[in-house]
């Protein structure tokens, strides 16, 4: 029994030998495991527990091996042989387990993601794993081993890495979980997750480092653009001057904003959060957003821009739109309301006020006389006034956003009235200007002042029109005119005949005066020649001078009586031997008068005598006198050579020329049957400074001794007895043409003869 | 050879001086010369004239009131009479110069003395007194 107990026993010295080497090694693995993957829950409880079971059982082993001799011990040692098996049946199972674990490492070390390494005391890598050699560039892990990061990265990163490291090793204490700034060795840069762990040996002593690295870049961007949605999002609604909530079901602030908070007085808007509007609104309507509340919540519809007002004392009445919406999660449950509360008391205030001004307006325009409308810049009335309504007949309704040609029939007159609202619109300025229209038919006027309404950056956004009625006026203007000008014509009237008056009056004096003097210049003229008769006789023949100092005493003599001659014929053709001729005959007997001299003085005489001609009453001896003495007018006026035309005519008077001093002109009327004796020269004509002094007593251009200055006013006074007219004008083809109009018929009886 | 006997009337004593002179040096005139109308018909008769030349325009009795006394004269109404007056223009269609008017011959003042002269004594033939009177 000793010796199979011995032999038992060195049997089981020789197992219990390589049972403890088994259970140290699975301890050391465990405990590597533990320390190298401390983050797997299921490596580090097998790794513990693997641990934990060789110390127990080495411990065991001992005990045993003490207690040898005795017979507990055997006793102890057959249940220690039997729980050899057992310890054995476990080794073979820790053992399977150690590979599974191994391979669970390679595993992991081949496609984690993430860089794993372990470094010596002096930071050249030990082992690094797949993913780390690869983003070192290299092929292998095992082209690492014995490198450190200044083979790889920059001296800045390498000696901060190395720092790190000697800090682990010199404390103990490892860095995890640090989110760092990383450039890859491949010169991007980007962000890493770290941790960097002493590394033990089995004994506990620090102899390295290992790490773990995982690129975050991707993540943390992520992480960094929400956070900056989240704070651009935040400082949106920050500054929206609407108050926005989130509530949850049970009322409770998630979310305000700074409007919200300032606008129910909480200091910020995170002191609101949590609370519920009875904390901040009196109870009425805390209460009956409540039950809004509920009701949103449950129908799932939302309310959109109530208006409610807020009365919060002291007149401080504010108008708000309240808008809520639930909001529903992917299931499609409200949890919660998101709202927002506008004040619109400005906005309300300003639409008041705009609806006051708009009424206003148009409160002016309807009690304004004119007819008043707004358009657009497109011709669509805007505004109209009542005038306007009654004037057109139609209401505002039927005018309001149509234009011109949709109403009014006239399109002539709806495209003028375009057109000056055009003008106004490209002008920027006020046009004024009188249109007729027609108004039941009866024509109206109106002065009509178009004018640019412009906005408050100063374009012009619309064209106005204030129309007054002028019609009475423009009639009254038109009396006015009329009338005036019947007064002008009056006065004008007047005027002629105050002139001719005058010109009468002053022919009735030179007559009165002429006879008068005519008289007394003759006696002495008588006696002066007498006196000359006498002379002459006692004048010797041979005394020549004497004799022609007789003869041109003798010639003045002539020239004198010549004067008075006339001045007597002047004054005493005031009585006619009136008969019926035919005056182409009267004109021929003149004709022959002259003769003579029209011969001597070479001009050429064309008579172009009407055929016929009806009789008219004449003293054909005044007459030839007038006839004679205006064809000794044009032959002066030729001199020599020159055409003299004689022309009669019968003709209907369609109109009656007066001028000064034809104190009868007034006999002759339009449509009086006439016939015209015209002379025609070819001279020089008459200046325009003597037309008017052609009929004056006494006016000649005649060199002196040759004109008496008293033949045109012989003849006119001679014409002027016939009731008939005598004018004298330029031709214009030059010359003069002397016309003559007579009456057919017997002249009216002839004027009082104020000359006895 | 008598001597015709003139009387002629007139207010302008200048004018008549120079009539009669000239007359009575152109022929065989004895002219007596009468400025005061009034005393033209006591005139007349004294002297008792072959002829009456008669101004019209006289203050007083004018020449036609004059004529008028002279025809109403039985001793004066056969004498012809001749009015020599300013008032009528010198006829040129006449071959004397003269203007029968109401049957006296008018002849204007201002005709030269030849035509007066030939006037006078054509009115001298016809009342058969005209013999050769001029000179």
């Amino acid at each position: 029994m000793e010796e199979e107990f011995a032999a038992a026993g060195g049997r089981a010295a020789s197992d219990r030998k390589a049972l403890r080497v088994a259970l140290a090694f699975t301890g050391v693995l465990g405990i590597l495991i533990l320390a190298t993957r401390p983050e797997h829950e299921a490596v580090r409880a097998a790794a513990a527990a693997c641990a934990a079971l060789s110390i127990v059982a080495l411990a065991w082993n001992h005990r045993v091996r003490a207690g040898e001799s005795s017979r507990e011990a055997e006793i102890l040692a057959e249940r220690l042989v039997d729980q050899n098996h057992e310890l054995e049946e476990r080794l073979a199972r820790s053992e399977e387990f150690h590979r599974t674990l191994e391979h669970y490492f390679e595993t992991l070390m081949e496609h984690i993601p993430s860089s794993i390494y372990f470094k010596d005391a002096d930071s050249h890598f030990l082992k690094v794993n797949q993913s780390m050699a690869e983003s070192f560039g290299c092929g292998a892990p095992a082209d690492l081993h014995g490198k450190t990061d200044h083979d790889f990265f920059g001296a800045e990163h390498a000696d901060q890495a190395l720092a790190d490291e000697q800090r682990i090793l010199r404390t103990g204490r490892g860095i995890s979980g640090v989110i760092e700034h990383e450039t890859f060795t491949d010169g991007k840069e980007g962000w890493v997750l770290t941790t960097k762990m002493p590394f033990r040996d089995r004994s506990g002593k620090i102899i390295g480092t290992f790490g773990m690295s995982s690129d975050v870049s991707e993540l943390v961007e992520t992480r960094n653009a929400l956070e900056r949605e989240r704070n651009t999002l935040r400082s949106l609604i920050d500054s929206f001057p609407d108050k926005i909530f989130v509530r949850d079901p049970g009322r409770h602030y998630v979310v305000v904003n700074k409007a919200m908070a300032e606008w129910v007085g909480a200091k910020s808007a995170d002191e609101m959060l949590g609370k519920t509007p009875d904390d901040y609104y009196p109870p009425e309507i805390s209460k009956h957003g409540a039950a809004e509340d509920l009701e949103i919540l449950a129908s799932g519809e939302p309310l959109i821009n109530r208006e409610w007002t807020f009365d919060r004392g002291k007149g401080d009445v504010h108008h708000m739109l309240t808008t809520k919406v639930p909001l529903v999660d992917e299931d499609g449950r409200s949890w919660g309301i998101v709202g927002m509360d506008r004040d619109v008391t400005e906005q309300r205030r300003a639409r008041e006020e705009l609806i006051e001004s708009e009424q206003r307006i148009q409160e002016l325009m309807d009690n304004s006389p004119a007819v008043i409308s707004l358009k657009g810049l497109d011709g669509r009335y805007l505004m109209v006034n009542r005038q306007y309504e009654e004037l057109f007949g139609l209401t505002r309704a039927d005018v309001l956003g149509r234009t011109d040609h949709d109403f009014i029939a006239d399109k002539a007159a709806a495209d003028e009235f375009r057109r000056a609202d055009m003008r106004v619109i490209d002008k920027g300025k006020p046009v004024q200007g009188d249109e007729q229209l027609y108004v039941d038919g009866e024509p109206r006027w109106y002065v009509t002042v178009r004018f640019p309404l412009r906005d408050v950056r100063g374009r012009v956004h619309a064209v106005g029109g204030i129309s007054t009625d002028i019609t009475d006026r423009k009639a009254a203007e038109e009396a006015m005119r009329k009338l005036n000008d019947e007064l002008v014509q009056a006065n004008q009237n007047l005027q002629r005949a105050q002139e001719q008056l005058i010109q009468a009056e002053k022919m009735e004096s030179i007559g009165r005066l002429a006879s008068g003097v005519a008289h007394e210049v003759k006696n002495p003229l008588a006696m002066i020649g007498m006196g000359l008769e006498l002379l002459a006789r006692r004048i010797p023949d041979e005394d020549e001078s004497g004799k022609e100092a007789v003869e041109r005493m003798k010639r003045g003599i002539e020239r004198a009586k010549k004067i008075v001659k006339g001045l007597v014929d002047f004054s005493s053709a005031r009585q006619l031997a009136l008969e019926p001729r035919d005056l182409n005959e009267v004109v021929r007997d003149s004709v022959a008068l002259v003769d003579y001299q029209l011969r001597k003085s070479k001009i050429q005489l064309v008579e172009q005598l009407a055929e016929t001609l009806p009789p008219v009453e004449v003293d054909a001896t005044k007459l030839e006198q007038v006839l004679v003495n205006l064809m000794i007018n044009a032959m002066h006026a030729m001199g020599e050579g020159g055409t003299l035309t004689l022309r009669t005519s019968e003709a209907i008077l369609t109109s009656v020329q007066r001028d000064e001093g034809a104190r009868t002109a007034a006999h002759l009327r339009a449509a009086d049957r006439v016939v015209l004796i015209e002379i025609d020269d070819t001279g020089p004509g008459i200046a325009p400074e003597h037309l008017k002094k052609l009929y004056d007593p006494f006016f000649t251009t005649k060199p002196t001794g040759v004109g008496t200055g008293l033949g045109l006013s012989v003849s006119r006074k001679i014409i002027e007895l016939h009731h008939g007219l005598l004018e004298l004008a330029n031709r214009p083809d030059g010359g003069v043409r002397a016309t003559i109009t007579l009456k057919v018929g017997a002249p009216t009886p002839a004027p009082t003869v104020l000359l006895g | 050879m008598r001597t015709t006997r003139i009387l002629i009337i007139d207010d302008e004593p200048d004018f008549t001086a120079l009539l009669k002179a000239n007359l009575e040096e152109a022929g065989n005139f004895l002219v007596r010369q009468v400025n005061d109308s009034s005393k033209a018909v006591k005139a007349a008769h004294e002297f008792m004239p072959h002829l009456c030349i008669i101004d019209v325009v006289m203050p007083g009795m004018d020449g036609g009131d004059l004529v008028a006394r002279f025809r109403a004269d039985d001793e004066l109404k056969e004498v012809p009479v001749m009015m020599l007056t300013a008032l009528v223009e010198e006829n040129p269609d006449s071959m004397d110069g003269e203007t029968q008017t109401g049957g006296l011959p008018f002849v204007s003042k201002t005709s030269d003395f030849e035509t007066i002269l030939a006037c006078i004594e054509k009115h001298l033939e016809e009342a058969g007194q005209g013999d050769a009177t001029t000179a």
